[in-house]
């Protein structure tokens, strides 16, 4: 098919192509890991972020570009996930703001939504690196820009788009050392050319279908529903823990000044004494207001958000059904344990030990998650949820995470959250042990965090998964590999060999004083005692702690200060 | 010169040489535990070390793991102490341990009628310090100060009463094992969540507590911090003499600590002590408090 204009179900249906492309070499995109490492999770991520948009457009039969637009970029800012899905959830916010005021678009419209996605993508980025999706979707657009006229069609546009993009892809390992020395391009702008492929294939008339995704989900997601327990709440109970109420609104000219709308009013009102709703998350984006609150009184809550807007979709179920087996177990588990909180953290960990050594150090919400698994905005903003607590601090521990937390810091307004920039659990572990709220003076609380982290150097050792040259480091297969702060700097056959050696390769290791190692789940205990004398003899004057992380990949974790 | 007795108790940190050269008698606790071969010992905390057991025996028995119970100073030991001054025809000043981590001066308190009968026409004041270690040991030494310059014994509690809360301790232990043995410490609930590397910064509070308000990690942060504490809190160091109650710790850290007491602080002089079984016995080796005069405290722990 050849078109001259773009309206609502065709960008769909572009999207979902572009989506089921990505998902076809998801593995790939994986494996564009720059360390040999087996954690490479970027396609996962883009694929978590692009299907959270098409979900939420998947009922949505409008041909109008504007319908669609505005919940296919909120869902990908929900979904987002790593920093790929979060940079590639701007691209598609910004491109959704080019677009969601038209019915239809032209090349030359598209042109100019691709470049507010450029502007929206790299303002999201503190600072943004070249030779990365960024470069590539920027110099795409740029380029096709330059090639597009009134007289082009949509084709032209993706034509050109995709041209450079795998031309500017190609050259990512030029812009990047790290990309260069390990041999591989860079797997965001690899995925987001995947994308642009799959948009082209339905340009050339592939079908598009959504069942990709409903196959992908079932195995994994947890949100599987299972059938309505109706029998929870019998005609005898007591309504105890209200309904769950989530509801999407359209402001209305006629009722509200949109572009001066406060979403502040609608929180006011939820958490007013009419309502007293509780787990209150509102969002706004532009006229669109999407709101969660758990209240025993639903009706009241509908009529006083009429005074704003007309609803999109209501959902009210009764608390004390589990609609969900493991979500509703949880939520539940959540009312009833909540309690109010000036201070609360919210900390990322994978691995038993290290989820149990957390809570049991104060951190009051866990986010399952690490490096091969990149929780997503809308899984921090439940995190949020679960807890009543003014301020929540929260730990990504892993620097593809940071910007899914940041974003969802942003988007949810039930309590001030500030996130620490922690990227590797053993900062998270050292910054726990000064957890001291007693100053009750929150830049004192989140600076003693941040000093903690920065005084903390972080080790890993793992087993490589390919031959490979990494810093001048020569790697077999299967060798131990250590890297200290992000910097892959030991390969030996002998596993307690590289940790001494990357222990060694501190900074000012003789004046260090305090070291954590957190083992993984294979490490036996006959192994733990050879480390603990390796310790002691190599390093007699550090104060030495072994405990068990129970981690997947990496054998060890350090922190040492 | 005035005539009365100063007398400080087993908390008070004094060696034998300073309280033969400031005239200060003590009346003391007793310590018990028992060995690894489980015989049971008990001996009187005496700031000799000369019974049976060394500094560096009891603070390494200590670092083992072993347990010490103290106990307050008996009706017995105050009949023979202050006996011996009031006997004399000396009034008795008792500088107790603090309150809060002692009832010997309670105990104290409820004699002074008895001996204020057995002795008539003899005084004995008690002034609770609201401290211990050298924050004691100082106000000791102060007293006798005031009795050299012919202050009544009266004018000289009067005079410390008035001023004991500006005798400040910051202090931190090597090992939180003792100290968590023995609970003595306050602190909130998540302070000592987790403890690894974590060296807590203790205090003597308004109360006359040992609290822990704020945690460092690593020792020679945490000797660091001492440091820049007493930098805050000392008033005129150029003028005064600054006291390290140490147990058994590494000479370097001791080291470490004086030199910057004077470069940083400039205390016009820093003295080392040994530690006492008493207060030692719950904080446990490696333990070191850095005591000195300076602002009021006011910081009551939790």
């Amino acid at each position: 098919m050849v078109t001259k204009t773009l309206n609502g179900q065709t960008f769909k249906s572009l999207v979902v192509s572009g989506a089921k492309c990505l998902r076809d070499n998801i593995e790939e995109v994986n494996n564009l890991n720059v360390f040999p490492v087996p954690d490479g999770d970027t396609g996962t991520n883009m694929c978590h972020t692009i299907e959270g948009g098409i979900g939420s457009v998947k009922g949505i039969d409008s041909e109008k570009l504007s319908e669609i637009c505005k919940p296919m970029s909120g869902g990908m800012l929900l979904g987002a996930r790593g920093n790929s899905g979060v940079i590639l959830s701007q691209i598609f916010r910004g491109i959704c703001k080019g677009l969601q005021d038209k019915e239809e678009a032209t090349a030359l419209d598209l042109v100019r939504a691709y470049e507010l996605g450029v502007k929206q993508a790299y303002g999201a980025v503190v600072t943004p690196v070249e030779g990365t999706i960024l470069t590539v979707f920027r110099e795409a657009t740029e380029y096709t820009a330059e090639h597009i006229d009134f007289s082009s069609t949509i084709n032209d546009f993706y034509h050109f788009h995709l041209q450079k993009a795998a031309q500017s892809l190609a050259n990512t390992i030029n812009l990047l050392p790290v990309l260069k020395e390990a041999g591989v391009i860079d797997s965001g702008g690899a995925g987001y050319v995947r994308i642009v492929e799959g948009m082209i294939k339905f340009l050339e008339g592939e079908e598009v279908d959504l069942s990709f995704i409903e196959e992908s989900k079932s195995d994994t997601s947890v949100e599987t529903s299972t059938a309505v327990d109706f029998s929870a709440f019998g005609p005898d109970d007591e309504l105890k823990f209200g309904y769950c109420t989530e509801f999407i609104l359209r402001l209305q000219n006629s009722k509200v000044d949109i572009d001066n709308f406060d979403i502040q009013e609608v929180i006011d009102i939820l958490n007013g004494d009419d309502i007293k709703g509780d787990s209150i998350v509102a969002l706004s984006d532009d006229s669109v207001v999407k709101v969660h609150v758990h209240t025993k009184d639903p009706g009241k809550v509908l009529d006083h958000m009429r005074k704003f807007g007309e609803f999109l979709t209501i959902k009210i179920e009764n608390m004390a059904l589990q609609h969900n087996e493991q979500i509703g177990d949880t939520e539940l588990e959540a009312e009833r344990l909540k309690e109010h909180k000036k201070y609360a953290v919210v900390a990322v960990a994978t691995g038993d030990g290290i989820k149990q050594q957390f809570t049991e150090f104060g951190v009051d919400a866990i986010i399952d998650g690490g490096q091969s698994m990149n929780p997503s905005t809308e899984d921090f903003i439940k995190a949020f949820k679960s807890l009543d607590a003014e301020n929540i601090i929260v730990f990504p521990n892993n620097k593809n995470i940071i910007m899914a937390a940041k974003q969802a810091a942003t988007l949810y307004k039930g309590s001030h959250v500030e996130v620490i920039g922690s990227t590797t659990i053993p900062q998270c572990y050292s910054a726990l042990t000064m957890l001291d709220y007693s100053s009750d003076d929150l830049t004192i609380i989140v600076g003693n965090f941040k000093e903690a982290i920065d005084r903390v150097s972080s080790g890993e050792i793992t087993t490589s998964i390919r031959n490979t040259t990494v810093n001048k480091v020569e790697i077999k297969k299967g060798d131990y590999i250590g890297i200290l702060d992000g910097k892959l700097l030991v390969s030996n056959k002998e596993k307690l060999e590289a940790l001494k050696s990357l222990i060694s390769k501190v900074k000012d290791i003789d004046e260090k004083e305090v070291l954590i190692i957190l083992c993984g789940k294979n490490v036996s205990e006959e192994e733990k005692e050879s480390l603990q004398e390796m310790l002691s003899d190599s390093f007699p004057q550090l104060e030495c702690g072994v405990m068990d992380g129970g981690q997947d990949v990496y054998d060890y974790l350090f922190s040492i200060e | 010169m005035s005539k009365f007795a100063i007398i400080g108790d087993s908390t008070c940190d004094l060696t034998p040489e300073l309280r033969k050269e400031h005239d200060i008698d003590y009346a003391r606790m007793r310590v018990s535990w028992t060995s690894k071969d489980k015989k049971e010992h008990e001996v009187w905390a005496s700031l000799d070390w000369g019974e049976g057991i060394s500094h560096k025996e009891y603070f390494d028995m200590l670092a083992s793991g072993t347990r010490v119970f103290t106990s307050q100073v008996s009706e017995q030991e105050y009949d023979e102490v202050f006996g011996r001054h009031l006997k004399e025809g000396e009034d008795v000043l008792y500088i107790s341990c603090s309150s809060a981590l002692s009832a010997s001066v309670q105990l104290a308190t409820r004699l002074v009628s008895k001996y204020e009968k057995q002795y008539p026409g003899r005084k004995v004041i008690i002034v609770d310090p609201l401290n211990s270690c050298m924050g004691q040991g100082m106000m000791l030494l102060k007293a006798d100060e005031m009795r050299k310059a012919g202050k009544s014994i009266v004018e000289t509690a009067a005079w410390l009463e008035a001023h004991k809360l500006e005798y400040n301790q910051i202090a931190t232990v090597e090992n939180l094992t003792t100290l968590k043995n023995a609970g003595r410490v306050k602190a909130s609930k998540a302070f000592f969540g987790n403890l690894f590397g974590v060296k807590p910064m203790l205090i003597s509070d308004a109360k006359g507590n040992n609290y822990a308000i704020e945690k460092q990690k690593g020792r020679r942060n945490a000797l660091l911090r001492i440091v820049e504490m007493a930098k805050e809190l000392a008033v005129d160091p150029e003028n005064s003499v600054c006291w390290v109650s140490e147990a058994e710790c590494k000479p370097e850290d001791v080291e470490l600590l004086v030199a910057n007491l004077k470069s940083g602080v400039k205390f016009k002089e820093v003295n080392v002590v040994p530690m006492g079984p008493i207060i030692g016995g719950t904080t446990g080796k490696g333990t070191v408090g850095v005591y000195f005069f300076g602002k009021k405290v006011e910081v009551v722990g939790e």
